[in-house]
């Protein structure tokens, strides 16, 4: 009984608010301050990695070396970013590839990895923890995430918070893609959509 | 004939009013959604009408989307929980129903996965699905989705799916249900997984 009053306590206030506000839309998670911004980004293709527009490709199923095939974005100091983009994985008969990388800059190296295994299970290379079973071949896959520098990052998964991790400070870049893990091989194809990013 | 149900589903598509004022049971507004705490979405659906195989619930954060798919549904799920959501944002969810017929594929077991092949005798369909039975299960779900005139697929089973029975369904979209539309609140620092 407890558990619905409070319930209908916490429905019944946002919802008159959202009755009273003027209809509105936010286009970024999180929001409050938020400022969109088009960094800008180098196509890096290396091994059997092709990058076709917003496609990229590990065409070798090659277990060692580098295969990638991304976009890396301009490198960010400070601030809150937010990075929000749509991925739907079209083939995959490797595992272990990385979809979307935080990349310390000052470290350096990779500092949250988003990766897939054959299968669909999401997962944080570092850590290895699962964030969702929703990357199957098919389906498309929503990705926020919001980099607080110095304080902490988090990761949506198709709106729900799946991965919080400490941050550092210093500087950091986006990339997203595929790329081989090191325990990963190929092949893959990634189609990424609806790319944005905000900061405040 | 699927075309003029699409229109007719989008001349009838009603943006309801969040969960608070959508009216149980209301046949124009089958979806309905509640705010059970600050970031935490449940969503109701009753749709009784024959020949429906299942239903997809799709989500945004924008009013004109882009719309991305939540899940597709058996028939017999009713209600979701869409949890630990983006604080302070508004999410607008709507639901699609979808038809077709089933074929049993041929499956091959693979060293770490199955293959599974049919022939596409359907000429109109917005794709596959591949749906599984869980042993003792009383059910078929989804587990993947498939572009249209496709015929084959391999699937990595988790360790109990794969003594299942799946089968493939040709399905084609149907109307669109209203729209419900909430605003999460803060977020409870306890909630977050790291």
């Amino acid at each position: 009984m407890l558990i619905r009053l409070r319930t209908l306590t916490v429905t019944t206030a946002l919802c008159a608010t959202s009755l009273l506000a003027a209809p509105h839309a936010f286009a970024e998670v999180e929001p409050g301050g938020w400022q969109s911004v088009s960094p800008t980004y180098t196509v890096q293709e290396r091994g059997c990695g092709q990058v076709d527009g917003l496609t990229f490709r590990l065409t070798c199923s090659t277990a060692s070396g580098v295969q990638r095939a991304e976009r890396r974005y301009a490198t960010y100091t400070g601030g809150t970013r937010q990075f929000e983009g749509h991925f739907r994985i079209t083939s995959l008969s490797g595992t272990r590839i990385s979809l979307k990388q935080t990349f310390n800059d000052s470290a350096p190296g990779p500092y949250f990895m988003l990766a897939v295994e054959r299968g669909g299970r999401l997962y944080a290379v570092h850590g290895g923890s699962t964030l969702s079973n929703a990357g199957t071949v098919g389906a498309t896959v929503r990705v926020n995430t919001v980099h607080q520098v110095g304080v902490e990052h988090r990761t949506y998964i198709n709106g729900s918070l799946k991965h919080t991790y400490a941050s550092p400070g210093g500087s950091f870049y986006d990339k997203f893609g595929a790329y081989r893990t090191n325990s990963g091989s190929g092949q893959a194809t990634v189609e990424w959509s609806n790319i944005r990013f905000w900061r405040k | 004939m699927r075309g003029k149900a699409r229109i007719a589903a989008s001349a009838a598509l009603i943006l309801a009013l969040p969960a608070c004022s959508a009216g149980a049971g209301d046949p124009d507004r089958p979806l309905r959604g509640v705010l059970t705490t600050p970031t935490d979405i449940d969503l109701h659906w009753r749709d009784e009408r024959p020949g429906i195989a299942g239903h997809v619930l799709e989500f945004a954060t924008e009013e004109t989307g882009p719309y991305t798919v939540l899940r597709y549904l058996a028939p017999q799920v009713t209600s979701y929980r869409h949890p630990d959501l983006l604080p302070h944002t508004t999410f607008s969810y709507r639901l699609r129903s979808y038809r077709g017929p089933t074929v049993r594929p041929l499956r091959t077991d693979l060293a770490d996965g199955l293959r599974f092949t049919w022939t596409d005798r359907s000429s109109d369909e917005d794709g596959f699905l591949l749906e599984i039975r869980k042993k003792n299960g009383n059910r078929y779900d989804p587990v993947a989705v498939l572009a249209p005139n496709t015929e084959a697929t391999e699937f990595v089973p988790l360790p109990d799916e794969r003594h299942a029975t799946y089968r493939v369904r040709a399905f084609a979209l149907g109307e669109q249900s209203n729209v419900v539309r909430l605003t999460t609140g803060e977020q409870a620092r306890a909630s977050r997984r790291g």
